[in-house]
């Protein structure tokens, strides 16, 4: 089998941290704003703003992006290249990412489920997998 | 490029549970109780506990487990089959579930980074992958 070409990985990985980045801001500052500050202030918190908050969660999407794209490298010798192992990858990385910290913080008392959260965010990263795989090119082996 | 063997994932993936299960136990209900239940008081909440928490917990480990199993076998063509593709797979696992939530929560103002967590997590998601991956099995193409 061919090795993973990594500068592919991380041009479709940027995009899908673009997508990812985009997505999350909307989804967060603009759909759910009145849920999460409602939810935060039960806590007795608020939601952290401000410049150095934002870098992180930038940085924190172009890590995924990577990493998702990275991951779409590795199983594509198993499922073949394309979009449906694009589609995949980005199932796999929003059941570990998403799903499973959703139940956590549940099952913790700290934030009910949110379906609507969850079906943003599955999308959300089958797109952004999808873009991303679509920028990966790998020589044949 | 042969299929993944959904019955070895299986075996390997409760395998996985198992050690997933007991390593949470022992991080939640002994080494690290008191950090997590003054973490918890921070938010004005209180140690979740009853039958329902431990089952949904149980059962979380359980589809970790598989889960990541099921990722070994999506990556053993890329990378061949063995212990050091297995470390990968942990890996990826501990990425996308542990160390993203992590900052995450860090990034909400929830919760600050523990270092112990964060290794426990780790060697919990390479342990129990390996684990996993020595009872998988598949047919030679």
């Amino acid at each position: 089998m061919g090795k993973i070409n990594l500068s592919r990985v991380i041009l479709g990985g940027l995009l899908a941290g673009v997508i990812f980045n985009i997505s999350e801001g909307v989804l967060h500052t603009v759909v759910l704003r009145a849920q999460n500050e409602e939810l935060m202030k039960a806590l007795g918190k608020t939601t952290p703003t401000g410049g150095s908050v934002m870098t992180v969660w930038i940085l924190l999407g172009f890590v995924w992006g990577i990493a998702a794209v990275w991951l779409y490298a590795a199983i594509r010798p198993r499922f073949g290249p394309g979009a449906a192992t694009a589609a995949r990858t980005g199932v796999v990385a929003w059941f570990f990412g998403c799903l499973l910290t959703s139940v956590v913080l549940t099952n913790m008392g700290l934030f009910p489920i949110s379906p609507l959260e969850l079906g943003w965010e599955l999308v959300q990263d089958i797109v952004a997998v999808v873009a991303g795989a679509w920028l990966y090119k790998e020589a044949a082996a | 490029m042969s299929r993944v063997n959904f019955g070895r994932v299986l075996l390997g993936g409760i395998l996985a549970g198992i050690l997933i299960n007991i390593s949470e136990y022992l991080r939640y209900d002994v080494v690290m109780r008191g950090e997590f239940e003054e973490g918890l008081r921070a938010l004005g909440r209180g140690l979740p506990k009853g039958a329902a928490v431990t089952t949904v917990w149980t059962l979380w480990g359980f589809a970790l487990g598989i889960a990541a199993v099921w990722l070994y076998a999506a990556i053993r063509p890329r990378y061949g089959p063995g212990a050091s593709t297995a470390v990968r797979a942990g890996l990826a696992v501990w990425f996308f579930t542990s160390l993203l939530a992590i900052i995450a929560m860090r990034a909400m103002g929830l919760f600050s980074i523990s270092p112990v967590a964060l290794v426990w997590t780790l060697v919990e998601c390479v342990a129990a992958t390996l684990a996993g991956a020595w009872l998988y099995r598949e047919s030679e193409p």
